[in-house]
C-alpha cells in the first residue's frame, strides 16, 4: 500500500468533484474572480491541472525495470467467510506500469485541454458538465491501474455513463439522441460477451487478479482460450473500433460536444486497444494467435476502407473519425502479431494518436465556435484570415499522416516493421494506408487551409490566446515523442518483456 | 562545427517562421545570407576536411529509436559524397536565398517563403548527413513536405493548391517504396545503419529463421523497392507526373527549390550501392528506368511552350542519366558527379529563366509570347545560353565531363546484371543459385566483399562477356542516352531561340518593361557565380569525386557520338526554327498532341486510378456499406427487430378470454405429450 503515490493519482480528481459540489454551497472566493459559470471552470481547471502535475510526478518515480508499482490494495468483496462466502481472488490491487503510466498522463494532459477548450461552448449545467469530467478522469485512472480483470470490467463500463451523459446532454443536434443509441447498443453487446467470458475465465482459473491470470496464461485448453478471445476481442473491438463495429464512432463524433469528441478520441479509443495488450496475450496467448489472422484481417479492411471512406467526407468532424478508423485499424493489427516491435508500435501509435487526434478535433471545433459549420465546402483560404490556426492545422496534418519527426511516425514504422514481419504482404497492405492518409489529410487541410478566401463564411477571427496555448502544446507533445521517444519506448518495453512475453 | 553546418539552416527557418514579421523583409535577407553564407562557408572547411585531408566523421549525437535488436541512433556522418551534397545543397541554397531577396522584394511573405527555404535546406541536409536510414527518412519525408509548402507558397491560387497535393501523394507512392525497403534492410542486416551496409556482407545476414547463408537474401526486392522511393521523389518516369504541375502551377520562385529535393532520390541510390551490387537485377530494373526517363522527359521536353516546363523536364532528364550511370556496376560515383554538375548548370538555367519571367511584364511563362528578349535582356540571354550548352554537353563545360563519362560507360557497360539476365534468360536462376552457392562454400560467404573491392558476381560474369561490345541492356541504355542527349540539344537551342533571338511576340510595352526590369545586382552577381560553376566546376573536381573512375576504352565513333549528336541536335533545332515559327507543322499532329500532353500520364493515372477509387470511396464504402448494409444489420436492424418483437408480443395479450384459454390449453397438451 501506497498512500502517497495513490492519493497522488486518485486524490486530485476527487478532490476536483468534492470542490465543485461545495463551491456554491461555501461561497468560496471564486466568486469573486468573475461569474459563477466561470469559477467553477476555473475550479475544475485548478484541480485536473494538478492532476496532470501529480501524474508526471508518478511517472518519475515508477519502477523503470518495468515491474508494476503498487498503488494501493483494497479488500474488495472478500469479506468475512460467513457473509460472503465466494472470495474474488484476494485484495483488489491498483498498480501502475510503464504500459499503463503512459495512458494515464494522456488523460491527464488531455482532460484539462478539452476542459480548457470547452471553455465557452458549455453554456449550460456547466457544474454537471465539469463533475463527469471529473468523474471520467477518476474512472480511466482506475481503469488504467487496476489489476483486476473483474474491476477492470466495470470501470471500463462504468467510462460509458459520464461519456453517455455528456454525449447526450451537452451534445449539439437532435441526432445526439440516435447517437447515444448507437454508442450503446454496440458497447454494451461487446461488454455483456465480454462480461460472460470474464466469468468462464473466473470458471477456470477461480480467481479474477490479473497477475495470477498472467502467470498461469497456459491453463485453459485452446478451445476454451479460443473462445474466450473471441468474447473479449469483441468487446475491444467495439471500442477500438475495428472494422464492422465502426459506425457508432462517425455518429458519436459528429454528435458530441467537443471535449466528448476530444476525449473519445483521445482516450476511450485507446481503452479498447489497452485492454487488449493486457488481456489478448499475456492472458490468452493460444486465443490471440488462433484468432490473430482474422483480427488483421479485419485489420486491414479497416484500414483501406476507413481511409476510402475518409476521402469523401464533407462534414470535418466525420472526416476525422473516420480517419481514427483508419489508424486505429494498424493499431489492431499490431497488437496480434506478437512481437515486441509491434506491441510497442502500436501503443506509440495510440499515444500519439490521442494527442493528434485530440488535437484535429480541438481544431475544428475551433471553426465551427466561430461559423458553426463543419461543412469543408463553406470552408476556403483560412490561410489568410486566420494564419495561426492555418499553421497548427497544416502541422497537425503533417502529424496525422505520420511525417517523420512526429510521434506517429516511430509507431507507424514500427507497426509496418512488425506486421512485415508476420506477413510481407500485410505490410505491403498496410503501407496503403500511408499512401491514402496522405490523400484525405492533405485534401482536408489544403481544401480548408488554402485558396481565395470565399464569400461564405464571414467574421474571421484567429485563434484566441486560449486556444493558441491548448493548441501549441499539443503540438510541442506530438513533435516531441517523435523527436526523443526512448525516454517512452524504454520503460514500454521493459513493461511489455515484463507481462507479455 | 559538424553540428552548426545543419543547425545554421534551421536557426534561420525557426526564426523566419515566429518572428518573420518583427524581423521584416530586409531584415530577413540579411539574416538568412549570414546564416546560409556561414553554413556554406563550413561546409566548404569541411570539404577541406572530408574531400582533401580524406578523412570520415562520424557523431552518434543520441540514442533515438530502439525496439528489440532494432536500435538507431541519431547520428551525423560525413564522408565524400555528404559533404559533397551538403557543398552543393548550401552554396545553391545560398545563392537561391540571396536571389530570392532580390526577386520577391515586392511579395508581402518574403520572411515565410525564406524560412520554407530554409527548412528545406536543413532536411536536405539531415537528408545527406544522416548515418542511417530512419534518420534519412525524416530528410527524405522533410523535403516533400517543405516541396508542398513551396509549390502552395502563393496559396490563393487553385493550380498551386492542386499541384502541391498531386506532389505530396505522388511522393508518398514512393515513400511507401522507401519504407518498405528499410523494413527489407532491416529484416536482411539486423541493422539501418549505413555503416552495417558495408558489414553486412562480410558477417552473414542475421535472420530469425537461422538461415545464415541464404543465397535468396532478398537484395532485388530491397533494390526495386529503393528504387520505388527514388522514382517518386527523383520524379522518374511513372511518378513524374507531379513535377510539372508543380512547375506550371507555381509561380516562378517556389519551383527553384524542389530541383533540391530530385536529387534526393539519387542520392538515396547512390548512398545504399552497396545494397545494389548485390542486385543484379535491381540495378539492370535501374539503368533501364533511368534510360528510358531520359528518353521520355526529353522528347516531352521538345514540345513545351513552357518557359520552365521545358526547363523542368530537361531535368527530369538529366535525372534518368544519373539513375542510368547507377545502374551501371562501379560507376555510381560518376552519378554524384553529375548531380553536383548538374545542380550549378540547372540552377543557372533556372534562376535565368526566374529573370526572364519577371522582366516581362505580367511574369509570363509562355514562351510563344515572348522572342526578342535578347535586346532587352542580354545578361539573362549570356547565361541562358552558357546555362544551355553546358546541358547540352558541348566539350570542356561542366555538363560534358559527367555527361559524356556516363555515355562511355554505359557503352563499355559493366553492368553485371545485364549479360546475366539478358543472355542467360533460360537459366539464370539456376545459374546465379549455383554461383552464390559455389562461392558459399568457400570461406567468405558473401562473395569476397572484403572491404570495397569490387562486387562479389562482377568476375565471372564480366569474364563471359567480351570487353568492347556491349551487352543489350546497356546498349539500349546507350542509344536512348544519346538520342536523349541529341533531344536535349535540339530543346535547349530551342527555348533559347525561341525566347531570345526569333522576332518579339510580345506587346511594345512588355518588351520596354523588360528593359526597364532588368536585373539587380543581387540577381547579377548569383547568376555569374553560378556561370561560373557552369563552365569550370566539371573541370576542377573531376578529379577529386570521380579520380578513381578511369575513361573506358570504347571505339573513337562512339566516343564523339554524344557530342555529335548534341551538335546535331543544336544545327537541326536552329535549321528548323529559322525556316519556321512553330514546330508544331512538322510534326504529325497526334505525336505532337502525344508528347505535349506528355504522353498522357496524367490522364490515365485519373481516369483508371484517382476517379475510380474516390468513387468506390463514395458509393461503395461510405454509402453501401457503412450508411447501407451495416446500419442495416446493426443498430437499426435491432431496432426494427425489436419493435416488431414486442409488438407481436403485446398483440398477444389483447384481453380476449378465448384467446388466453386457448394458450392455456394448448400449452397444457403439449406438457401433457410430452411428460407422457
Amino acid at each position: 500500500m501506497n498512500w502517497v503515490l495513490s492519493s497522488l493519482l486518485f486524490l486530485p480528481p476527487l478532490m476536483g468533484i468534492f470542490h465543485l459540489l461545495t463551491a456554491g454551497a461555501l461561497k468560496s472566493p471564486a466568486r469573486q474572480w468573475g461569474s459563477y459559470g466561470s469559477a467553477l471552470k476555473r475550479i475544475a481547471l485548478f484541480w485536473s491541472f494538478i492532476s496532470l502535475i501529480s501524474t508526471i510526478i508518478l511517472w518519475l518515480s515508477l519502477d523503470q525495470e518495468g515491474g508494476f508499482t503498487p498503488l494501493m490494495d483494497i479488500d474488495w468483496i472478500e469479506g468475512p467467510e460467513k457473509i460472503i462466502p465466494i472470495t474474488m481472488g484476494g485484495p483488489l490491487v491498483f498498480a501502475v506500469d510503464g504500459i499503463s503510466i503512459y495512458f494515464i498522463i494522456l488523460t491527464g494532459f488531455i482532460v484539462p485541454c478539452s476542459i480548457l477548450i470547452s471553455w465557452h461552448s458549455v453554456k449550460y449545467l456547466t457544474k454537471g458538465f465539469l463533475i463527469c469530467m471529473l468523474i471520467l478522469e477518476f474512472l480511466l485512472y482506475a481503469v488504467f491501474s487496476v489489476l483486476d480483470i473483474f474491476m477492470f470490467y466495470i470501470l471500463f463500463e462504468g467510462v460509458l455513463i459520464p461519456m453517455y451523459l455528456i454525449l447526450g446532454i451537452w451534445g449539439s443536434r437532435e441526432e445526439k439522441m440516435q447517437a447515444a443509441y448507437y454508442f450503446f447498443f454496440y458497447t454494451l453487446i461487446g461488454s455483456v460477451l465480454m462480461l460472460l467470458c470474464l466469468f468462464s475465465l473466473y470458471n477456470i482459473h477461480g480467481t479474477t487478479d490479473y497477475l495470477t491470470l498472467a502467470s498461469c496464461s497456459h491453463v485453459p485448453s485452446q478451445q476454451q482460450q479460443k473462445w474466450i478471445f473471441l468474447g473479449i476481442f469483441l468487446a475491444m473491438a467495439v471500442k477500438i473500433p475495428i472494422f464492422p463495429f465502426h459506425i457508432w464512432l462517425p455518429k458519436a463524433h459528429v454528435e458530441a460536444p467537443v471535449a466528448g469528441s476530444v476525449l473519445l478520441a483521445g482516450i476511450l479509443l485507446k481503452l479498447g486497444g489497452y485492454g487488449l495488450v493486457r488481456l489478448s496475450w499475456p492472458i490468452l496467448p493460444l486465443g490471440a494467435q488462433n484468432l490473430a489472422p482474422a483480427v488483421i484481417a479485419m485489420g486491414i479492411v479497416g484500414i483501406v476502407y476507413g481511409s476510402f471512406a475518409t476521402c469523401r467526407q464533407i462534414d470535418v468532424k466525420r472526416l476525422v473519425a473516420y480517419s481514427s478508423v483508419a489508424h486505429m485499424g494498424l493499431v489492431s493489427i499490431t497488437l496480434v502479431t506478437h512481437d515486441i516491435i509491434g506491441l510497442t508500435g502500436s501503443i506509440f501509435i495510440m499515444l500519439a494518436h490521442g494527442i493528434v487526434s485530440s488535437l484535429l478535433f480541438i481544431l475544428v471545433t475551433i471553426l465551427y465556435d466561430r461559423h458553426h459549420t463543419r461543412l469543408i465546402k463553406y470552408y476556403r483560404g483560412l490561410s489568410i484570415t486566420m494564419p495561426i490556426w492555418g499553421t497548427i492545422m497544416i502541422v497537425t496534418s503533417l502529424a496525422n499522416v505520420a511525417v517523420p519527426p512526429s510521434g506517429n511516425f516511430i509507431g507507424e514504422y514500427l507497426s509496418i516493421l512488425s506486421s512485415f514481419n508476420w506477413n510481407p504482404i500485410i505490410g505491403v497492405f498496410v503501407c496503403s494506408g500511408v499512401i491514402l492518409s496522405a490523400v484525405y489529410s492533405f485534401y482536408f487541410a489544403n481544401r480548408v487551409t488554402f485558396g481565395a478566401s470565399g464569400s461564405l463564411i464571414t467574421s474571421p477571427r484567429d485563434v484566441n490566446r486560449r486556444e493558441f496555448y491548448i493548441t501549441a502544446s499539443m503540438i510541442f507533445f506530438a513533435f516531441l515523442i517523435g523527436v526523443y521517444p526512448i525516454f517512452i519506448l524504454e520503460v514500454i518495453q521493459n513493461s511489455l518483456f515484463f507481462i507479455a512475453l | 562545427m559538424y553540428l552548426i553546418v545543419l543547425l545554421l539552416p534551421f536557426i534561420n527557418a525557426f526564426f523566419l517562421g515566429f518572428c518573420g514579421r518583427l524581423i521584416g523583409t530586409i531584415g530577413s535577407g540579411v539574416l538568412s545570407t549570414i546564416c546560409m553564407g556561414s553554413s556554406t562557408l563550413i561546409a566548404l572547411l569541411l570539404a577541406y576536411e572530408i574531400l582533401v585531408n580524406d578523412a570520415v566523421v562520424h557523431i552518434e549525437l543520441y540514442k533515438w529509436v530502439e525496439s528489440e535488436i532494432l536500435i538507431t541512433h541519431v547520428g551525423l556522418l560525413y564522408d565524400t559524397l555528404s559533404v559533397t551534397m551538403l557543398l552543393v545543397i548550401s552554396s545553391i541554397s545560398t545563392l537561391v536565398h540571396i536571389y530570392s531577396t532580390s526577386y520577391m522584394s515586392d511579395d508581402p511573405h518574403v520572411p515565410r517563403f525564406l524560412c520554407y527555404l530554409s527548412l528545406f535546406t536543413f532536411l536536405m541536409m539531415v537528408l545527406v548527413t544522416s548515418d542511417n536510414y530512419l534518420q534519412l527518412f525524416i530528410g527524405w519525408e522533410g523535403v516533400g513536405v517543405c516541396s508542398y509548402l513551396l509549390v502552395a507558397f502563393w496559396t490563393t491560387r487553385i493550380q498551386a493548391n492542386k499541384a502541391a497535393i498531386k506532389a505530396i501523394v505522388v511522393n508518398r507512392v514512393g515513400d511507401v517504396g522507401v519504407i518498405l525497403g528499410m523494413i527489407l534492410i532491416y529484416k536482411t542486416i539486423g541493422s539501418l545503419d549505413f555503416s552495417a551496409l558495408e558489414a553486412g556482407f562480410v558477417k552473414p545476414p542475421i535472420l530469425d529463421n537461422g538461415a545464415r547463408l541464404d543465397p535468396w537474401a532478398p537484395w532485388a526486392p530491397i533494390g526495386i523497392l529503393l528504387l520505388i522511393g527514388c522514382i517518386g521523389k527523383s520524379a522518374q518516369l511513372g511518378l513524374h507526373t507531379w513535377l510539372p504541375d508543380a512547375m506550371e502551377g507555381t509561380d516562378s520562385n517556389g519551383s527553384r527549390a524542389p530541383q533540391h529535393k530530385w536529387t534526393a532520390g539519387v542520392f538515396l541510390m547512390i548512398r545504399s550501392f552497396p545494397l545494389f551490387e548485390k542486385a543484379p537485377l535491381a540495378l539492370l530494373i535501374i539503368t533501364i528506368f533511368g534510360a528510358l526517363t531520359a528518353f521520355f522527359a526529353a522528347t516531352v521536353g521538345l514540345v513545351q511552350n513552357d518557359l520552365k516546363k521545358v526547363i523542368a523536364y530537361s531535368t527530369c532528364s538529366q535525372l534518368g542519366y544519373m539513375v542510368l550511370i547507377i545502374g551501371i556496376e562501379g560507376s555510381h560515383n560518376v552519378g554524384l558527379f553529375h548531380l553536383f554538375n548538374h545542380a550549378f548548370f540547372k540552377a543557372l538555367l533556372f534562376l535565368s529563366a526566374g529573370a526572364v519571367v519577371h522582366s516581362t511584364n505580367y511574369d509570363e511563362q509562355d514562351m510563344r509570347k515572348m522572342g526578342g528578349l535578347i535586346h532587352s535582356i542580354p545578361f539573362t540571354y549570356t547565361m541562358m545560353l552558357i546555362g544551355s550548352f553546358s546541358i547540352m554537353g558541348l566539350p570542356y563545360l561542366t555538363g560534358f565531363y559527367s555527361k559524356d563519362l556516363i555515355l562511355e560507360l554505359t557503352y563499355s557497360g559493366r553492368n553485371m546484371g545485364v549479360p546475366y539476365f539478358i543472355s542467360e534468360q533460360g537459366h539464370h536462376l539456376e545459374s546465379l543459385e549455383g554461383s552464390i552457392g559455389s562461392q558459399g562454400g568457400d570461406k567468405r560467404p558473401w562473395g569476397g566483399a572484403e572491404g570495397s573491392g569490387p562486387a562479389p558476381l562482377a568476375p565471372p560474369l564480366i569474364a563471359l562477356w567480351p570487353e568492347s561490345e556491349p551487352s543489350r541492356g546497356s546498349a539500349f541504355a546507350f542509344w536512348l542516352g544519346t538520342f536523349a542527349a541529341f533531344l536535349t540539344a535540339f530543346y535547349s537551342i530551342r527555348l533559347v531561340y525561341i525566347t531570345f533571338i526569333i522576332s518579339p511576340n510580345s506587346s511594345k510595352e512588355s518588351l520596354i518593361s523588360s528593359h526597364i526590369n532588368i536585373v539587380d545586382k543581387r540577381v547579377l552577381t548569383v547568376l555569374s557565380l553560378l556561370c561560373f560553376g557552369a563552365i569550370f566546376f566539371g573541370y576542377l573536381f573531376q578529379d577529386i569525386l570521380i579520380g578513381d573512375i578511369e575513361h573506358p576504352i570504347v571505339p573513337p565513333f562512339i566516343k564523339v557520338l554524344p557530342t555529335l549528336a548534341g551538335v546535331f541536335g543544336m544545327s537541326l533545332s536552329l535549321l528548323l526554327y529559322w525556316g519556321f515559327d512553330s514546330i508544331g507543322p512538322l510534326f504529325i499532329l497526334p505525336i505532337y498532341s502525344f508528347l505535349g500532353g506528355a504522353w498522357q500520364f496524367n490522364h490515365t493515372i485519373n481516369k483508371l486510378i484517382a476517379i475510380p477509387f474516390f468513387n468506390f470511396g463514395h458509393w461503395g464504402t461510405y454509402k453501401t456499406l457503412d450508411r447501407g448494409w451495416l446500419e442495416l444489420f446493426g443498430p437499426q436492424g435491432a431496432g426494427y427487430l425489436g419493435t416488431r418483437v414486442s409488438q407481436a408480443i403485446s398483440n398477444l395479450q389483447s384481453g380476449v378470454i378465448s384467446r388466453y384459454a386457448l394458450v392455456l390449453l394448448s400449452f397444457t397438451i403439449i406438457f401433457l405429450s410430452l411428460w407422457g
